[in-house]
């Protein structure tokens, strides 16, 4: 399995333009946004800029998971790769695995990236152990959006998985309040971010902020229960897969 | 345990309403090389993926070694070429190959699978950016990279150049040599005739022949010569499948052998004797049309 991993990182590399999309969108926003309003300003608990810096953060973070595995998968299926790789020793599970693997590391771009904007640009003052506390945080999230990743691949075809992937992606991170911060939408809209795994992943990733999240254990059981019900949903697909797609 | 390797017994397959096979049986000793024909939708490549463990039987067995298709493939006993496969985009050549290396227990040296799927020229290139026969080239070389027992292939020419071809026959034809039990499927029936030492026809699902190709063909080869009109009047009475056009005679039969001594025999003169045989592919199609007026 460690050479299937190594062959994933690989592409992962070598695939410019999606590292680009993925760092570039929330990257821009955070900067945008944290000069437009100062990245000092109180706010939610913390600084504008700690807090935004945690949004794009977990936003960039989902999306490459997301990608890594949706488009992929559903491209591999679809190829024939999984079929072939079916024909060697390598069980379908490691397959799974390796995929799985692959999407939280490729989360892990995305928030250096905004790490290291807000390290350098707005002085996020930060000790060593908070910035390892983050990174951990970020890649521990996107376990239940590599489960996401994984469905989508399952439910969808090629084609169809890039446009249902950045719809999830974009609707899940609006809905979550981490797109746009909740504090400045109605009041309907924090009850509803209290069900999106991005709204839980981004409170639970705030607290290596210093900002005192609501409730970091119910957070975590809402994200482990999501990626619980996910893993499960994709499951079943991979199964159903099996047993007919395979002429 | 049975001595034969590959063993599928009473085996019916369906998608939905249609039938892709039908009480197929047939087994396969360590070191055959078969050659799986018949037209398309014969069920060719059904039985392929049943071998594969891809499917299961509806009904009936498919063991190799004794146990389920998919341990024998875990334990890398099977190395297979499939007829659509995409392969993983942005990755070299090398790196696949190398993937496959890892894979295997006992995998061949990097430099052997090389060599032996002709590679040399097209190893670092990606393999989104190989031509048709590159690819065939390259999922030859990951079939045989594990230096598995067994070797199912579906179609494994296609889309090659006759170079490419020649080349590839000559490997299956050394692997055979040093034991390796192969399947394959083509619809280039020269190959399966010159490659094959036995051959399995398939039509509408159903095994309809199984044998080597000389056996195949052999009830179809025929006696021509020209006789006086004196014996050619009595030809029938003495050989009743025989065709008689004035002093030309022919006739078609299994054992041409026997109808050239028996007419000898019988003192009947011969001029300008020959035996022609069928190709195996007028050969084939005999036996399928004769399933087909059943």
């Amino acid at each position: 399995m460690t050479g299937l991993l190594r062959l994933e990182f690989t592409r992962m590399l070598r695939n410019v333009r999606f590292m680009v999309f993925f760092l570039i969108f929330p990257a821009g926003f955070y900067l945008m946004f944290t000069q437009m309003y100062s990245a000092q300003l109180h706010f939610a608990g913390s600084t504008w800029g700690d807090y935004y810096m945690v949004s794009m953060a977990t936003f960039g973070a989902i999306g490459s998971t997301l990608s890594t595995l949706g488009v992929r998968v559903a491209a591999e299926r679809g190829g024939g790769w999984v079929r072939l790789l079916r024909t060697t020793p390598l069980a379908p599970a490691q397959y799974v695995l390796a995929k799985l693997i692959a999407a939280v590391v490729a989360a892990i771009p995305a928030t250096a990236l905004l790490m290291l904007l807000g390290g350098l640009v707005n002085h996020a003052a930060l000790t060593l152990g908070a910035w390892a506390e983050f990174l951990g945080l970020v890649v521990g999230i996107s376990i239940p959006f590599a489960a996401l990743g994984l469905l989508l691949g399952y439910l969808f075809d090629s084609e169809s998985a890039q446009a249902a992937q950045v719809v999830i992606w974009l609707a899940l991170s609006e809905l979550g309040g981490i797109l746009t911060p909740l504090e400045s939408l109605p009041k309907v809209f924090h009850t509803i971010a209290l069900y999106m795994p991005t709204f839980r992943a981004a409170d639970l990733v705030r607290l290596s902020v210093g900002s005192a999240s609501r409730s970091p254990l119910q957070d975590a059981a809402v994200l482990l229960l999501y990626a619980i019900v996910l893993g499960g949903l994709a499951w079943l697909r991979y199964r159903r897969d099996a047993q007919r797609e395979y002429a | 345990m049975s001595q034969e390797l590959i063993e599928f017994q009473g085996v019916h397959k369906s998608f939905g309403s249609v039938r892709a096979l039908q009480d197929v049986s047939f087994a396969i000793r360590e070191g055959e090389t078969v050659g799986l024909l018949g037209p398309n939708g014969a069920g060719k490549s059904t039985v392929v993926s049943l071998l594969l463990g891809l499917r299961q039987p509806d009904r009936g067995a498919v063991r190799i070694r004794g146990v389920q298709p998919v341990r024998a493939v875990g334990a890398g006993l099977v190395g297979a070429m499939l007829q659509e496969t995409g392969l993983p985009p942005g990755v070299r050549v090398r790196e696949l190959v190398e993937l496959y290396r890892g894979l295997y227990p006992n995998a061949r040296t990097l430099q052997e699978i090389v060599a032996q799927a002709g590679l040399a020229d097209i190893l670092e290139r990606r393999v989104e950016r190989l031509s048709g026969g590159q690819r065939r080239r390259l999922l030859f070389a990951l079939a045989i990279a594990g230096d598995p027992r067994i070797l199912f292939l579906d179609e494994p020419t296609v889309a090659m150049d006759t170079e490419s071809r020649r080349m590839f026959w000559e490997q299956i034809d050394a692997l055979a040599q040093v034991g390796r039990t192969i399947l394959f499927t083509t619809h280039y029936l020269e190959e399966a005739d010159r490659h094959a030492r036995r051959i399995l026809l398939l039509h509408g699902g159903s095994l309809i022949a199984d044998g080597p190709p000389e056996a195949l063909r052999r009830g179809s080869r025929t006696v021509h010569f020209t006789t006086t009109e004196d014996c050619a009047a009595r030809m029938t009475s003495l050989v009743p499948a025989a065709y008689v056009d004035g002093v030309h005679v022919a006739i078609a039969s299994d054992d041409a052998e026997a109808v050239v001594r028996h007419l000898i025999g019988q003192g009947v003169p011969m001029q300008g004797l020959e035996i022609t045989s069928v190709s195996l592919e007028a050969a084939l199609l005999q036996l399928q049309e004769g399933m087909g007026s059943r």
